[in-house]
């Protein structure tokens, strides 16, 4: 055995005690611990919040994908954008032309103050959320209702590169909840 | 001691092979169960993205090639089958659509159903419908193409 093993295989003996653990299986103990709570809250004090204009992008994207793949039926409830993107009186600039014409003719003025008065009182589809869950991810929650069918939840996963021109773009869609009246 | 060990050993090693060895072939999955999931998934992909029907040679595929295939799937999706007849399926004759039942497998509890289907622009991606009985419960859709 080497010194450094025999003063170590030393400590270990003197420090076993019935009584109380050794400091350094304390700290192995404790460490963990430590570790999980500042991931679990400082990653998300870390993320940054999304501009109006990041918001803006995703549903420009999702309202494009959702029309062009899933339906074209619906049109898109204006005060649910409006709402999401921070009660911006210029929200529908915010959003190409192409889906600009897909929401419905709401003017602020007459929307609801804000998400949580707002509701489904006809059929469409409705912006819920635009949540950050990563520093390169976003999730856009929306439900889409219909009277005679019920509604749907629907969820928008999208995702930007880390390199280049870093447009968000969606990754996956989860259609589920389904209701029926 | 050892010969329990080695015993333990071996069931386990077997075990952990089945498990990573792939998705099971279609047909271990009961027939029922297939065409109810596919009445599910018919329906449910009219409801999403209207009325294209479902490719007739992968609904016969998928059902162990039966000559019944259309009766096997409830009166509702029956309308969602595309035309064609079964008999010409893997002969290269049958009619194609935009959008192929791929496969059935199981997760946990319930089917899934793998669709692939082509957009607007031509680009292809998944539909992955997870399906419990007659009741489609969620659907995926990912692999998007960008150009």
């Amino acid at each position: 055995m080497t010194i450094a093993g025999e003063k170590a295989a030393d400590m270990g003996v003197a420090s076993a005690s019935p009584s109380s653990p050794p400091a350094a299986w304390r700290r192995a103990f404790l460490l963990p611990v430590v570790l999980s709570a500042c991931a679990l809250t400082g990653g998300a004090r870390g993320l940054p919040p999304l501009t109006v204009a990041e918001r803006a992008q995703a549903l420009d994207e999702v309202i494009g994908m959702r029309h062009d793949r899933i339906s074209d039926r619906l049109p898109v409830d204006a005060c649910s954008v409006f709402l999401v993107l921070d009660r911006d009186p210029s929200f529908r600039d915010h959003l190409g032309s192409y889906q600009r014409a897909r929401l419905t003719a709401d003017a602020p003025a007459s929307c609801p103050a804000t998400m949580a008065e707002q509701r489904m009182t006809r059929d469409g589809w409705y912006v819920r959320s635009v949540v950050r869950t990563g520093r390169n991810d976003m999730v856009v929650t929306a439900v889409q209702t219909e009277a005679l069918r019920g509604g749907q939840t629907e969820r928008y996963f999208l995702h930007r590169g880390s390199e280049g021109p870093r447009r968000w773009q969606l990754r996956e869609v989860r259609i589920g909840d389904f209701s029926y009246v | 001691m050892e010969m329990r060990l080695a015993v333990l050993i071996s069931v386990a090693t077997v075990l952990s092979a089945c498990a990573t060895s792939g998705p099971r072939p279609v047909n271990v999955i009961p027939l029922e169960q297939r065409a109810q999931a596919l009445t599910a998934v018919i329906n449910m992909r009219r409801q999403l993205f209207g009325p294209e029907p479902a490719n007739v040679c992968d609904v016969h595929r998928l059902l162990d090639g039966l000559s019944n295939v259309r009766e096997l799937i409830r009166a509702d999706a029956r309308g969602g089958i595309g035309p064609g007849d079964e008999r010409t399926c893997g002969t290269g004759e049958a009619p194609r659509g935009s959008w192929r039942i791929v496969a059935i497998e199981r997760q946990g509890g319930a089917l899934r159903v793998r669709v692939s289907t082509t957009g607007s622009g031509g680009a292809a991606y998944y539909e992955d419908y997870t399906a419990r009985g007659f009741s489609v419960t969620e659907v995926r859709i990912h692999d998007f193409v960008y150009d």
